[in-house]
């Protein structure tokens, strides 16, 4: 018993940087392990785990569907306890998403807890794809077409997603 | 990776997945390891003692359930710390076992297979049928842990032999019944896992052996007189200085705790800390031998940890020359000539805070230098995220100025045309009101310009 406990400690004894990185490695290992469909996430550099770059495919019966977006995640030196910035780098036409990529979405700022990981951040974004929340638009006019013109709306999305290729 | 990183997702190539949900559960979902001085919260959810303080600090929710919460109200998760230590101890041979077990299941299987020969193979398959299913339905649930255990500690020695001849694996699990006393006493002895964490452990036990394990059970029976609903529901947090006091006395206490602010609370916490550890900060650097071989000391008993701990405080109240004299006393360091904020004392404060009131609660706390290290160690992981902070900031600014930006350029466009109309009629007049419409424009697109650049 005693002798298991103090396995933990020189671990809790090493830096706090190194903290955030093993907090990370085991989310890369979760993610790679047993990875959620339509997600997947993976450090830039295998050297600093505090930048990654992460993808998810537009759920189906939604605009999105069958589209691929690339996002990139960067990590405060006290995750989880304050939430990594999460930017759209495909070009993204959504109304709670601006056209710097910049996400609008409450679990990444006052609703952010420290239980939250990739994974769920993924989650959520593909969720936000299909369900948008028009009340708070960052992009208005995404908004607008949104509710009133599907089609002219589709048509802005794929425009603005090929300028990803 | 695996050994340097255990997780449990260790567990899927093994015979038994299961136990990779057992794993999740017994780690803290805030930091991802195995709980450390597990805490409840009023609400039920169990993390790591610091973990849970640093998530209160920050912001006075369950990072799970986002009910309110608040330090004082955590208590002792005394079975999941029995859960995590034994479950720690066996880990890492019992998945050294199921991986071998796979291994030469597949083995086996490739062979049968080479050989065309089908008769090894169904037989055991069924013996890890039989095995598996076996615990999980064990019919007496409150002997389920030490059978299953007994069980695993069989399956280290009877895989030895077997190892090298898998087909004779089919009559395992009845020899197993027949031998089992043997077998266990036998597999207790084999410490593989721990080889590294040997190394502190034997000088504690030399220098106080019998102290250890008393003391320890003393604090779990009296630890948990504190939670007995009579005595807790009576206790009131002093809103000065956050100490847990009786109801009756809560009135008195504040007063005494208004008036003389500090005194009450840190000196006490402070002398024994110190003495207790028995390395005042000036002998430190000085006696560097010895620190490095103890940097541990015994558990710290319920009444201890009651006296020791230290309060919380409030931000709005503290002083700034209180925050600094606390720093001082407890020989954290801080600059002297004032450059830093009351905002970076006070987090600091706070941090030790966390820190010192986990490790109170720690089975193996750490001595106080080995604290003040890890303290400044967070402080620069922190400066470096400060960067993310900013860029909320500013991505604020940048929401407010785009929304704004046609009324400043109404605004600017109006003071134009006045300028315009006004510089027909009196030049110098208009000089000092121009000016001053000119900074304000100038000053607007100072705000402006970065969102037009980015937007």
């Amino acid at each position: 018993m005693s002798v298991s406990t103090s396995t933990m400690a020189p671990a809790a004894s090493s830096s706090n940087t190194t903290n955030v990185t093993k907090r990370l490695q085991k989310e890369l290992m979760q993610l790679m392990m047993s990875p959620s469909p339509g997600t997947s996430a993976f450090p830039d550099d295998p050297c600093n785990l505090l930048k990654w770059t992460a993808t998810i495919v537009g759920p189906d019966d939604t605009y999105f569907a069958g589209k691929t977006f690339k996002l990139s995640f960067s990590f405060p030196g006290d995750y989880p306890l304050q939430p990594p910035t999460v930017l759209f780098t495909t070009p993204m036409f959504h109304p709670n998403v601006d056209m710097a990529g910049r996400i609008c979405l409450d679990i990444l700022k006052d609703k952010w807890s420290a239980v939250y990981n990739i994974q769920s951040i993924l989650l959520s974004l593909q969720s936000l794809l299909g369900e948008p929340n028009n009340k708070s638009p960052l992009n208005g006019q995404a908004a607008q077409l949104w509710d009133e013109d599907p089609k002219e709306y589709k048509r802005l999305l794929e425009k603005r997603h090929q300028e990803a290729e | 990776m695996e050994a340097d990183f255990p997780d449990p997702t260790d567990w899927i190539q093994t015979p038994v997945p299961g136990l990779q949900a057992l794993e999740t559960s017994l780690r803290c979902q805030v930091c991802k390891e195995l709980f450390t001085a597990p805490k409840v919260t009023s609400c039920g959810h169990t993390f790591c003692s610091l973990c849970i303080r640093r998530c209160l600090s920050a912001s006075s929710k369950c990072p799970t359930c986002m009910k309110p919460d608040e330090e004082p109200r955590l208590r002792d998760n005394i079975v999941v710390s029995e859960l995590v230590n034994s479950f720690n101890t066996i880990r890492k041979s019992l998945l050294d076992t199921l991986v071998a077990k796979e291994e030469a299941r597949k083995q086996a299987e490739e062979e049968a297979q080479r050989d065309s020969r089908t008769r090894p193979k169904p037989e055991k398959r069924s013996s890890y049928d039989l095995d598996d299913d076996e615990i999980m339905e064990d019919a007496e649930p409150a002997h389920r842990p030490q059978v299953k255990k007994r069980r695993r500690q069989e399956t280290i020695t009877s895989r030895k032999p077997q190892e090298i001849e898998p087909p004779r694996r089919s009559t395992r699990t009845s020899s197993q019944r027949t031998n089992s006393r043997a077998g266990s006493s036998q597999v207790i002895s084999i410490p593989d896992s721990d080889g590294d964490d040997d190394d502190f452990q034997p000088i504690e036990d030399l220098s106080e052996g019998e102290f250890r394990p008393s003391s320890r059970s003393k604090r779990k029976t009296t630890s948990r007189a504190p939670t007995t609903p009579t005595k807790k529901s009576d206790l009131v947090a002093c809103p000065v200085c956050d100490r847990q006091k009786e109801q009756l006395a809560i009135q008195s206490h504040v007063n005494r705790c208004i008036e003389g602010n500090r005194s009450p609370s840190p000196s006490p916490g402070l002398a024994n800390g110190t003495s207790s550890t028995g390395t005042p900060l000036k002998r430190q650097t000085a006696s560097f031998s010895n620190i490095s071989k103890s940097q541990h000391r015994a558990p710290y008993t319920a009444e201890e940890r009651e006296r020791l701990r230290l309060p919380k405080g409030n931000a709005s109240l503290a002083k700034e020359a209180d925050i600094r004299k606390k720093l001082r006393d407890h020989g954290i360091r801080y600059d002297v000539k004032g450059k830093e904020t009351k905002q970076v004392l006070w987090t600091r404060l706070q941090e030790w805070t966390n820190l010192w009131n986990a490790n109170l609660d720690s089975d193996n706390p750490k001595l106080k230098h080995v604290l003040i290290r890890e303290l400044e160690a967070y402080e620069r992981s922190q400066a470096t995220q400060k960067h993310s902070v900013v860029q909320d900031k500013d991505f604020e600014r940048e929401v407010w100025g785009s929304t704004h930006k046609p009324g400043f350029d109404a605004l600017i466009a109006t003071a134009r045309n006045s300028r315009k109309k006004e510089n027909g009629a009196e030049t110098e007049a208009t000089d000092q009101p121009l000016d001053s419409v000119a900074g304000a424009q100038a000053e607007l697109t100072g705000i402006d310009s970065p969102e037009i650049v980015e937007a």
